[in-house]
């Protein structure tokens, strides 16, 4: 993107003002075009997960793509300017009006913008924004949970207000409303180690480091069906992300 | 009961550290003024702040980076100017020397140390030039002035390309905005004089095997990508051994033509610490403990580049840039409060990973790790947040 814009930045009597122009615009066409097809996605829309150490690849966070999956799927949720602001204040510690002057807005708009942030990734004013990774040891034991049956086991690992959400989008079965409660979800988790025996060839189920972290894939006789990620948050588990859409888990296989 | 009486607190050094833990002091004094009086002293070598970090500046243009000591304080601190030879702490009084030679003594109550550190020099049989003072970055400018002229006389096309070819040697932070700064410049230069501006070719020499190694790959991978689209090529794991006469000589044996070669080698302690009678580390630099204490002298704290500062928590090191100097400064004046008052001080936290790199004129990118992300700012807003850091460490924000 830059490339393209240095080249033709030579035949130019402004290349600055152009280079600028031109490098927002096209920002600005990915975003929105990523956001369009997000609105148009079938069920809910989950980043795709990216295997560590090894993937190089990135963005920047005010243009993409990052690491620790929870985290990452809260800063998804919000707009470009959105996520600039909540970085510079809740990752550097910036003021306000320091913020205000870095991004070329008032400091009351710059206030809100990070409150709607903070809104839309569902963390209140005073909590401290901190997604923890769930590490191995817990990866593990809910295993070991699920597969004894163990439902109280299950039931007392999840916080009360867990959510788990799944991306199929169309593509494959996925619950398309995020599943919410500490019930349901035990319920859903358990149904799923129930159903593994129908999945021709069985399946098997491996703990790899992803975005940074540790989590689950699971493949059957036809490859990588599902990857699942968790968040922690004071000990029991926040969140439950099961990324299902091939499209999103092709680039794993190779 | 302790007697009411005013205390003296001299800072040496208008650096960072210097300036910003002034700043802090006065600050956490002005609460107390009812109690104490403070007589704030501020000792430099020069008149000015000089702004270390925007050196690459003068080597390309007009741009002043120094401030008058007495405007950034007008009131309430008095300056000296003088070069601060001893520390006698046992006698609570330091020795100093001012422009003219004459000698002085004065008294203290407390200290803090900032004198900072010093660019490190290639050996003079080894060429080319420092970017290590006001002086070297004006003769820089000169030099590859006077070589783009020259190129636009010269019907070689050999040696209008040497003419061209600037050698940067060290790929530390210094050197990336230094050779950015140049190739941007520069080709701005050669098309104002009807030169190709492509022809301009600024090569980045790193010993290491990549850039930014402070950070993950990706940061480096990504700064070299930005490097290449302003026209600096990065060289890794070649180490540049002399520069005579326009001939690069690498330690691998091959050889370069170039016009010429600036060396960006980073920093050292600042030798004056050697004989300044305070205990220094074997590498130079002064032993504090958590709250920035000198070991065996009483009332005497030290910060900034000359000091080796450890985070008791994680055992690490604090790294020698601006933005832990300024941070340094600011806890230091609740220390130095917390002393007086006899409460516990708070002890030295180490800052958050945060990196930010000026790429040429209104580009920038900024780098820091955060909830298990790394976060990275490009373009204009890296650019703008990287000067937003020089302007705060300057206290021009
Ligand atoms: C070319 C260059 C580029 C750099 N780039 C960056 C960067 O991009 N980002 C970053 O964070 N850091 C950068 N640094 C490092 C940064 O400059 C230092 O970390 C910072 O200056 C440390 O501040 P300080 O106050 O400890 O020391 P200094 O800034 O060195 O200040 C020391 C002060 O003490 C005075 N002094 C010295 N000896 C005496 C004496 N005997 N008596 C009286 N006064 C004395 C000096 O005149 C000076 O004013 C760069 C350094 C250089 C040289």
């Amino acid at each position: 993107m830059e490339k393209d814009g240095i080249l033709k930045l030579e035949r130019l009597v402004e290349p600055k003002a152009y280079l600028c122009k031109m490098v927002t615009n096209r920002c600005r066409d990915l975003f929105n075009s990523a956001r369009k097809r997000r609105e148009q996605y079938f069920g809910q829309w989950l980043p795709e997960p990216l295997l560590t150490p090894n993937d190089e690849s990135f963005e920047s966070v005010v243009q993409g793509e990052l690491l620790s999956y929870a985290m990452l799927v809260l800063l998804e949720r919000l707009s470009l300017t959105e996520r600039a602001v909540f970085v510079l204040r809740e990752a550097l510690g910036f003021e306000y009006a320091d913020i205000a002057e870095l991004v070329g807005k008032s400091e009351a708009n710059c206030r809100k913008l990070i409150s709607r942030a903070r809104g839309k990734m569902g963390i209140t004013p005073d909590e401290p924004v901190n997604p923890e990774a769930a590490s191995e040891e817990w990866v593990r034991r809910l295993l070991a949970a699920l597969e004894q049956g163990n439902v109280d086991m299950v039931v007392s690992m999840l916080a009360k207000d867990v959510v788990l959400v799944s991306d199929g989008g169309g593509k494959a079965f996925a619950a398309v409303h995020p599943i919410e409660s500490r019930d349901l979800v035990a319920r859903f988790l358990l149904g799923l180690i129930r159903k593994t025996p129908h999945y021709e060839g069985g399946v098997h189920v491996e703990m790899r480091d992803i975005n940074g972290q540790t989590g689950l894939v699971v493949r059957s006789g036809e490859g990588i069906v599902t990857v699942a990620l968790m968040h922690v948050e004071r000990n029991s588990i926040r969140n439950l992300y099961f990324v299902r859409n091939p499209d999103k888990l092709r680039h794993l296989l190779k | 009961m302790v007697a009411i009486k005013g205390l003296t607190c001299i800072v040496i050094g208008g650096g960072y550290a210097g300036i910003n833990a002034v700043k802090a002091i006065r600050k956490t004094f002005k609460g107390q003024a009812s109690k104490r009086t403070l007589r704030l002293i501020l000792i430099d070598k020069n008149p000015y702040h000089f702004r270390k970090v925007l050196l690459f500046k003068p080597a390309v243009g007009d741009e002043d980076i120094t401030i008058p000591l007495t405007r950034l304080f007008p009131e309430g601190v008095e300056f000296v100017q003088a070069t601060v030879t001893k520390i006698e702490s046992g006698e609570r009084r330091l020795l100093c020397q001012d422009a003219e030679g004459n000698k002085n003594s004065i008294k203290y109550d407390f200290l803090v140390l900032a004198v900072g550190s010093v660019v490190r020099q290639p050996d003079p049989d080894q060429g080319g030039m420092a970017l290590a003072s006001l002086d070297a970055a004006w003769k820089i400018r000169e030099a590859w002035r006077a070589n783009i002229k020259e190129a636009v006389k010269e019907k070689s096309a050999k040696e209008r390309q040497r003419l061209m070819t600037i050698a940067v040697v060290g790929a530390g932070i210094s050197g990336i905005e230094t050779s950015a700064e140049l190739a941007y410049f520069i080709r701005e230069d050669a098309v104002l004089l009807g030169l190709d501006p492509s022809a301009v070719r600024i090569k980045l020499f790193n010993a290491n095997k990549r850039l930014f190694p402070a950070g993950p790959a990706k940061v480096g991978l990504k700064l070299e990508r930005s490097l290449d689209a302003c026209g600096v090529t990065t060289l890794h794991g070649s180490r540049v051994l002399q520069e005579k006469e326009g001939a690069l000589t690498l330690s691998n044996g091959e050889t370069m033509s170039v016009g010429l070669c600036v060396w960006t080698l980073g920093l050292l302690p600042n030798p004056m610490l050697q004989s300044i009678g305070l205990p220094i580390t074997p590498e130079g630099y002064v032993i504090v403990d958590a709250s920035y204490r000198v070991q065996g002298a009483q009332g005497v704290y030290s910060i900034g580049d000359c000091a080796r500062i450890v985070d008791p928590a994680s055992g690490r090191v604090d790294g020698k840039t601006c933005k832990e100097a300024t941070a340094q400064a600011a806890r230091l004046g609740k220390i130095l409060s917390a002393d007086i008052a006899g409460h516990p001080t708070p002890p030295h936290k180490e800052f958050i990973y945060f990196f930010c790199f000026a790429l040429g004129p209104e580009q920038g990118m900024v780098w820091t790790h955060q909830w298990g992300l790394d976060i990275i700012f490009t373009g204009k807003l890296g650019w703008r947040i990287r000067k937003f850091t020089w302007d705060s460490a300057s206290l021009l924000k």
